[in-house]
């Protein structure tokens, strides 16, 4: 016999009716105070979460401002309206699809077909107006074979659960591949219709593409920060079965956003084959690496859950005054790729540091 | 709504991309000062026409030809002017193998062809790592052959595009257009370079300018704005018009870069900045794009300089026929080009 249950033996009748009264009321009392702890402790969290990316936010805006001071010292040609302008109206594209794929990333999945994406489109509507369609049926027929490999890339990712890298992947390559094969790999010009004014045209002397971005920010902000569509997009990238026990239809949202950034990039592509008055497969290397690195510099975290289009709109805003200055300054592509490649790195670094500053 | 299908020799230039040009430019150009100097480079034009003077009396050539792409525009080309050029001499037949860009299956077909008695070769394989196994097989069996473009065929002749002076003179007539059009201004350069495809292809940026400084002598360096368009037209595009920012109002800008479609993203762009006098281009390559670019906008492009590829298919027929009948050939033979306009009718503008 052990001493517990000496002890036992040795209570009193009244101590036993005591504790059996007592009892209920302390394990009450010591669940609220967990439960208490617990949201103190989320709280806790909730706020440290908030400033960090309050410092993140701040971190890009910082950025922003230090690379404009470089590129205002650096060359004369900088800081005036019609250079802004341009910079502007070039980085924008790379802005289009950066806001859809801030939104697949929040879901806690990628898209890399983008750069295949945009030359399907392309080549799709020179095809069709060689063969005498009007050019804008052959704009919306290419902006449907957009939404379709964004359907594909949905379909395989959500139903047979392969990674999205994976499948965007390969995506990427059927679709420069049948860009290119489509395409016999020439250029093909194309003009006339208005077609001229989505890559080309002014509005109050600001450029279209301009419009074009800041209108899509906008309805990506808006959905992200004050619509239930855009809390579910953050619980599905947060934990996708809680997201889905809880009611939302994650596979439904991951879906749909598939498509659209399908669609943001097939966008992209129309804008650009009105730019260059042509449509060729090549149209879409130089912007794959440009999207997903201004996504991740804004902030969005690539385990999903995290980030927001305020971040997108800074980091694209870095980047289009880095192109800038290099173009300004004749720097080589090499060098861009170099900065470019470092901003993606230090982008993921300094994610990976704030996630584990919040645990 | 202009709609104009193009064929283009840029395309070798994207699609193939560093190895083509690089290896490929290696034999016309043997490095970049050697290029313009070379003693060995001939125009083409002199071998552009065989006949059958080539046909030696009784004897049948059957020649084994291997090429990177069966639908890549610029090499459609030179095919069908070689399979044209063998039927015209009479004497000369051709046996087509394609690789679609597959070394082993380039080597592979080499073979084939050997078997099946071919006695000369003309190589458009484009991819350099192969050529060494095929020259080797070619010598082995003694077969004369000349290598097209590409890469490198060790130990046998080659026929190649000259890319600095074809540049030079490029710019020489868009200069001479400006001049007839905006007489004593003194216009900026911008131009399209393509570092990162090698030597050979910055050779024709350094035309470009030579180009330039010789029509324009005494202008500062201001006045040239180097652009790296990376191998894409809207590359060209996006660092062209932003670029454009350092040039003051109402200048004249002229364009002009590695190929056709680089020059029209190149001009394309600088027009789009806005705000100049005139925007002037000339095109190079000659490829049906820069010809439509030409027949479009005659106002800006002074025209194209045409690498006329389907000279290429009947010059590698004559250099290979004459080293079997058993005359010496150059090392390496370069297509200069010539001014295509809509005014001489060469650009073909309808």
């Amino acid at each position: 016999m052990n001493s517990d249950e000496v002890g036992v033996t040795k209570m009193s009748e009244s101590d036993v009716v005591n504790e059996a009264e007592v009892s209920p009321i302390t394990e009450e009392a010591f669940e609220i105070e967990q439960e208490q702890r617990s949201l103190e402790m989320e709280r806790r969290l909730a706020r440290r979460r908030r400033f960090l990316q309050r410092v993140q936010q701040q971190g890009l805006a910082l950025v922003l401002i230090v690379v404009v001071c470089i590129m205002w010292v650096s060359s004369p040609y900088f800081m005036n309206k019609y250079n802004l302008l341009t910079a502007a109206s070039v980085v924008s594209i790379l802005g289009i699809m950066a806001v859809t794929e801030t939104l697949l990333v929040i879901s806690a999945e990628i898209d890399i077909s983008i750069g295949g994406v945009m030359a399907l489109v392309s080549v799709i509507v020179g095809l069709l107006v060689g063969h005498g369609l009007n050019i804008w049926l052959a704009a919306a027929v290419g902006m449907v074979a957009a939404a379709g490999v964004g359907a594909i890339n949905g379909i395989i990712t959500v139903f047979f659960k392969i990674n999205s890298l994976v499948t965007t992947l390969g995506t990427f390559s059927i679709a420069t591949g049948l860009a290119y094969v489509l395409s016999g790999t020439t250029t093909v010009q194309i003009s006339g219709g208005g077609f001229g004014f989505l890559g080309s045209g002014y509005i109050f002397s600001v450029p279209s593409t301009v419009y074009f971005f800041l209108a899509i920010w906008l309805v990506g902000a808006y959905i992200a920060r004050y619509t239930t569509l855009g809390r579910h997009i953050y619980a599905t990238g947060d934990n996708i079965d809680a997201a889905d026990r809880s009611g939302i239809r994650p596979n439904k949202i991951r879906m749909g956003l598939f498509i659209f950034n399908s669609l943001a990039a097939g966008f992209a592509g129309l804008v650009v084959t009105s730019e260059l008055v042509s449509s060729a497969p090549q149209i879409g290397d130089p912007y794959l690496l440009a999207v997903v690195t201004a996504v991740i510099l804004g902030g969005a975290s690539l385990t999903g859950g995290r980030g927001r289009l305020s971040g997108t709109l800074l980091a694209v805003a870095i980047l289009g005054v880095v192109q800038n200055g290099f173009a300004l300054l004749e720097f080589s592509s090499y060098l861009q790729n170099l900065v470019t490649g470092c901003l993606l790195i230090m982008a993921v670094l300094v994610d990976q540091f704030v996630r584990r500053a919040e645990q | 709504m202009a709609y104009r299908k193009s064929n283009g020799i840029k395309v070798v230039g994207r699609v193939v991309l560093p190895v083509v040009l690089v290896a490929g430019m290696a034999v016309a150009t043997s490095g970049a000062g050697a290029a313009v100097k070379s003693s060995n480079a001939v125009t083409a034009h002199s071998l552009s026409n065989p006949t059958k003077a080539l046909c030696k009396s009784g004897k049948t050539y059957k020649i084994g030809y291997e090429v990177f792409s069966s639908s890549q525009p610029f090499a459609v080309s030179v095919s069908k002017s070689l399979v044209a050029a063998a039927k015209k001499v009479g004497c000369a037949s051709v046996i087509t193998e394609v690789d679609n860009m597959n070394g082993p299956q380039a080597i592979a077909n080499v073979k084939t062809e050997i078997n099946e008695g071919i006695n000369l070769f003309v190589d458009f394989q484009v991819l350099a790592p192969y050529q060494q196994a095929i020259a080797n097989l070619l010598k082995s069996h003694h077969i004369p052959a000349v290598t097209i473009v590409g890469a490198l065929l060790p130990g046998f002749p080659s026929l190649g595009l000259d890319p600095y002076n074809g540049e030079e003179k490029g710019m020489l007539a868009q200069a001479a257009f400006v001049k007839s059009k905006y007489p004593g201004v003194s216009p900026y350069f911008v131009g399209g370079a393509e570092p990162e495809s090698g030597a050979a292809v910055l050779l024709r940026y350094k035309g470009a300018v030579a180009g330039f400084k010789k029509a324009f002598p005494g202008l500062p360096a201001s006045h040239i704005i180097e652009v790296d368009t990376n191998g894409t037209q809207s590359t060209a595009y996006s660092v062209a018009k932003q670029a454009a920012s350092r040039i003051p109002a109402g200048s004249v800008v002229m364009t002009q870069a590695v190929n056709d479609e680089d020059t029209a993203g190149v001009w394309q762009g600088v027009t789009a900045h806005g705000g100049f006098k005139a925007v002037t281009a000339e095109s190079f390559g000659g490829d049906s794009y820069g010809m439509s670019q030409v027949c479009a906008n005659p106002k800006s492009y002074a025209g194209a300089w045409n690498l006329e590829p389907s000279t290429w298919g009947p010059t590698a027929l004559t250099l290979v026929m004459d080293q079997e009948n058993g005359k010496k050939v150059p090392a390496s033979t370069s297509i200069l080009g010539v001014q295509a306009t809509k005014a001489n009718g060469m650009a073909g503008c309808k």
